[in-house]
């Protein structure tokens, strides 16, 4: 493997951006006609893996995960202990989930989840990214004032709670555990997971309410 | 290196846009390009030089294209840099050689293929660590001008190591295909240590920090 020489990474940047067209739609294109051509890959395997995230792998994942936390104790302490292995219980391992980690939220404590340097995210048990996480000003803001963040997605955190804000500079990725409502003795798993919300996994939603929304 | 994708802590950005209800993908060709990133990439295209890649895109570059187009930048830089592709035929899509298709994926095989995307980046080694949970450490002053993930608001400030996570591999020569693994631990800052008194007194900011970002406090 050569030592790359990061000069010449950017000369080659510097090349495409005048050589090729500033449309990515257009780029995009003759991407998939070349890989194509070449006999990299084919348009229907393409077609499955974009199914695949949308209809397959998303949030709901997570959701389910966290609902059985919810229903069962045992899930609950595998989850926070080794979240990595707890996942694969559902079958749910997947993108960027190899070093998944839980924190879960409390009375007392308020988790949230960024990543500063790009935006590292547990595609597998999550899904694609929003367009929000992968924002300039999320990623610049969530660090260094969590909570004016968390007051624009309609989160008041208390002020005796703590923000513990999780930039995410390694494979390690985190996966927030929401409280669980009030109200909600006696569902099932299945109802559990349904109260879950994407953005209560990433730490930008907080109180869930008991009915599904 | 101290680039432009180091936003941690910058001021300036304005409320956060929100999108109700995401459902992947805002654009078709960003779905095109989602997919096609798991297919283009020479043997050189590790995570860390996939990100490296991108941090080095011209700054105004980094900050106006969209998070895919930033992807499709460091796989075609990667395929032109490795000799893979020319940027001819990345203009016209068309190959210069021709090879047979593969066999395709069906749904069902993607879905499996993606299970074996699971990959820790753990991995054993023989030094015992250097640090341990409740120590009091202390961040690298200065950045290094290569591939590194030590966030610059984080540098040179006062933490308390909160997890350890066994030895994973270093990205600051993964970019270059060498592993060389390192302990990895979690350090937990008090928001003030960062940012001063504006900060509230019971927030706290953690990273993942490789043994080599510490120094004892």
């Amino acid at each position: 493997m050569p030592i790359h020489d990061h000069k010449s990474d950017v000369e080659t940047h510097r090349h495409l951006h005048s050589h090729l067209p500033s449309d990515p739609a257009l780029r995009v294109k003759a991407l998939e006609s070349l890989a194509i051509e070449r006999g990299i890959v084919t348009a229907e395997t393409l077609d499955n893996w974009i199914e695949a995230y949308r209809e397959h792998i998303g949030p709901r994942r997570g959701a389910e995960v966290i609902g059985k936390a919810w229903a069962d104790q045992g899930f609950h302490a595998r989850l926070l202990a080794n979240a990595a292995e707890a996942i694969k219980e559902l079958g749910y391992e997947g993108q960027a989930t190899g070093d998944l980690k839980a924190v879960e939220n409390t009375d007392k404590v308020h988790n949230l989840v960024v990543c500063t340097l790009c935006s590292c995210y547990p595609f597998g048990i999550l899904g694609v990214s929003p367009p929000w996480y992968r924002s300039a000003a999320y990623r610049a803001r969530a660090v260094r004032e969590p909570r004016a963040v968390l007051l624009e997605f309609g989160v008041k955190v208390a002020d005796d709670v703590e923000v513990r804000v999780w930039d995410s500079t390694a494979e390690l990725r985190y996966l927030v555990v929401p409280q669980r409502p009030d109200g909600t003795e006696g569902f099932s798993e299945e109802m559990l997971g349904k109260l879950v919300t994407r953005n209560s996994m990433i730490g930008t939603d907080r109180d869930l309410p008991a009915v599904a929304v | 290196m101290d680039g432009i994708h180091d936003l941690g802590g910058k001021q300036g950005f304005g409320p956060v846009r929100q999108q109700r209800d995401f459902i992947p993908f805002e654009t078709p060709w960003e779905a095109r390009m989602w997919a096609l990133s798991f297919y283009v990439g020479s043997s050189d295209l590790t995570i860390d030089r996939f990100r490296h890649l991108i941090e080095l895109l011209d700054p105004v570059d980094y900050l106006t294209h969209t998070y895919f187009d930033k992807w499709y930048f460091s796989v075609v830089t990667d395929m032109v840099a490795s000799g893979s592709f020319r940027d001819e035929e990345l203009k016209s899509g068309r190959a210069s050689v021709a090879a047979p298709p593969p066999a395709s994926l069906s749904l069902a095989e993607v879905l499996e293929a993606v299970r074996g995307y699971s990959r820790s980046f753990k991995r054993e080694i023989d030094d015992a660590p250097i640090y341990s949970v409740g120590q009091i450490v202390r961040t690298q002053k200065y950045g290094i001008s290569g591939h590194t993930r030590l966030p610059a608001y984080a540098r040179n400030r006062q933490g308390h190591v909160i997890a350890h996570h066994g030895a994973h591999v270093l990205p600051d020569t993964n970019v270059n295909g060498v592993e060389a693994p390192q302990h990895l631990y979690t350090v937990r800052f008090a928001a003030r240590e960062l940012w001063g008194l504006d900060a509230a007194q019971n927030d706290f900011v953690s990273i993942d920090a490789w043994e080599s970002y510490l120094v004892r406090a």
